[in-house]
């Protein structure tokens, strides 16, 4: 997994922000006539280019099979965030056609999910693999402990006061190492369910990106049928 | 298999909805036609596929074969190529479906046809010596000097000048025997037409 720089994880904040304050801006702000303008088209054009650099980074990794470091998510962030940003202005917030309606949601829903995808997808499988090396390092040393377990069933030979009380302590170590080990079983477990639910996240990316392309399809398809504005 | 199965059913869904959606004129539609062309349904009575709105079909219902058979209101429609420049549907204008594009009109139309003059005729037809075409203000104008003397050149008195009756009554309430209709700065400054010079009082106000 490629790990972002904190520059990288700072401008892909830094997007995020900007695009939901831009969909927000929606609120007070409303420009019926620019999204067929010459500028506004270039605004759409520009951000539906990016949209499709976007998918280099699937295509690569899909297709091609490139990851990591070959293969960075950098850009698929900066173009995935940047095209709808651009997607956005283009609409200067005009919820005319159906079409335009459908497409802006499938935009908000797609980059949404990939900023849940991003923050909380890679928190949760990073997280999963301390806990599964941190449990593994304690399951070898619960192995190790074969004196400590010795201990605690001659424990209940019961001996005399004196090797009593060193069994004792050594019993009780081995059984802290012990539960030890069950309640990080017991996380790992919990990640992983959570890790396996975030995998279904990101097929919902999947099919919105796809709903998302096969709208901005139609939507310059009928752009084109009824005529550019501008033109 | 079966997620696979599933994964291909979605998004056959979507692209066929898609496709869909291309064929249903109004999921196109950028906003609502005004209520003058409501009730024509199709979209094709304005727009040839894959080249958009044209003038040609505006004519096909507004009739521009001689400009003198339309309504008074709209005579200074010389210019029946270029529908579209003042005239945009959907709701794209702030206001109704025409927006005035000035730079369209005839050189001989008067402006006095469509607009009232409020220098009342001072200043004859020649309104675009001073005013633009796309903004009504005059650009970078200024009062001329205290000291020019001929404001009836462009100020015209008002009715309660003219009357003789009220003439008298100014007169005497600004102490002055006699005075010409045309010796506004006896009485007026420059910046504030409506007050009196300050050495000047109405008699009774000190």
């Amino acid at each position: 997994m490629h790990v972002l720089s904190f520059q990288e994880r700072n401008i892909a904040v830094y997007l995020s922000v900007f695009f939901v304050v831009l969909f927000m801006a929606a609120l007070v702000h409303q420009a019926p006539a620019f999204a067929g303008s010459v500028t506004g088209h270039l605004f759409g054009i520009t951000g539906g280019a990016f949209m499709l650099m976007a998918l280099a980074y699937p295509f690569r990794k899909r297709i091609l099979n490139k990851r990591g470091v070959e293969n960075p998510l950098t850009r698929h962030i900066l173009y995935g965030l940047g095209g709808p940003s651009l997607g956005i202005i283009h609409s200067a917030h005009t919820f005319g056609s159906l079409i335009g309606i459908l497409l802006l949601a499938a935009t908000f829903a797609v980059v949404l999910s990939g900023i849940t995808g991003f923050f909380l997808y890679r928190k949760v499988s990073r997280t999963l693999h301390i806990q599964k090396k941190d449990r593994d390092i304690l399951k070898k040393r619960l192995k190790e402990e074969r004196e400590g377990a010795r201990a605690c069933l001659l424990l209940l030979e019961k001996l005399g006061d004196e090797e009593e009380e060193e069994l004792e302590r050594r019993c009780h170590e081995t059984m802290d190492l012990a539960h030890s080990v069950a309640e990080m079983e017991y996380t790992v477990s919990v990640f992983s369910k959570m890790k396996n639910l975030f995998s279904f996240w990101y097929r919902v990316h999947y099919v919105l990106a796809l709903a998302l392309f096969s709208f901005l399809t139609v939507h310059i398809a009928t752009i084109v049928y009824y005529g550019i504005r501008w033109l | 298999m079966m997620r696979k199965i599933l994964q291909i059913l979605v998004g056959l869904a979507v692209v066929g909805f898609s496709a869909w959606l291309f064929f249903y004129e109004e999921a196109a539609m950028p906003g609502p036609l005004s209520p003058g062309h409501l009730p024509l349904g199709d979209c094709r009575w304005c727009h040839i596929p894959w080249k958009g709105v044209s003038e040609s079909k505006c004519r096909t219902c507004h009739l521009f074969s001689n400009v003198r058979d339309l309504p008074r209101s709209i005579h200074f429609h010389e210019s029946k190529e270029k529908c579209l420049r003042c005239h945009q549907e959907h709701g794209l204008l702030d206001e109704g479906i025409s927006q005035m594009d000035h730079t369209l009109l005839n050189e001989a139309l008067l402006c006095s046809m469509c607009h009232f003059d409020v220098h009342g005729g001072l200043f004859g037809e020649a309104c675009r010596e001073c005013h633009g075409i796309s903004s009504w203000n005059v650009k970078g104008y200024h009062h001329p000097s205290g000291d020019r003397k001929d404001c009836a050149r462009c100020h015209k008195p008002p009715s309660f000048h003219r009357n003789p009756r009220c003439w008298k009554v100014i007169l005497e309430g600004m102490g002055f025997d006699k005075a010409d209709l045309e010796e506004c700065r006896r009485c007026h400054t420059v910046n504030q037409w409506p007050q009196t010079s300050e050495n000047m009082a109405w008699q009774g106000e000190d």
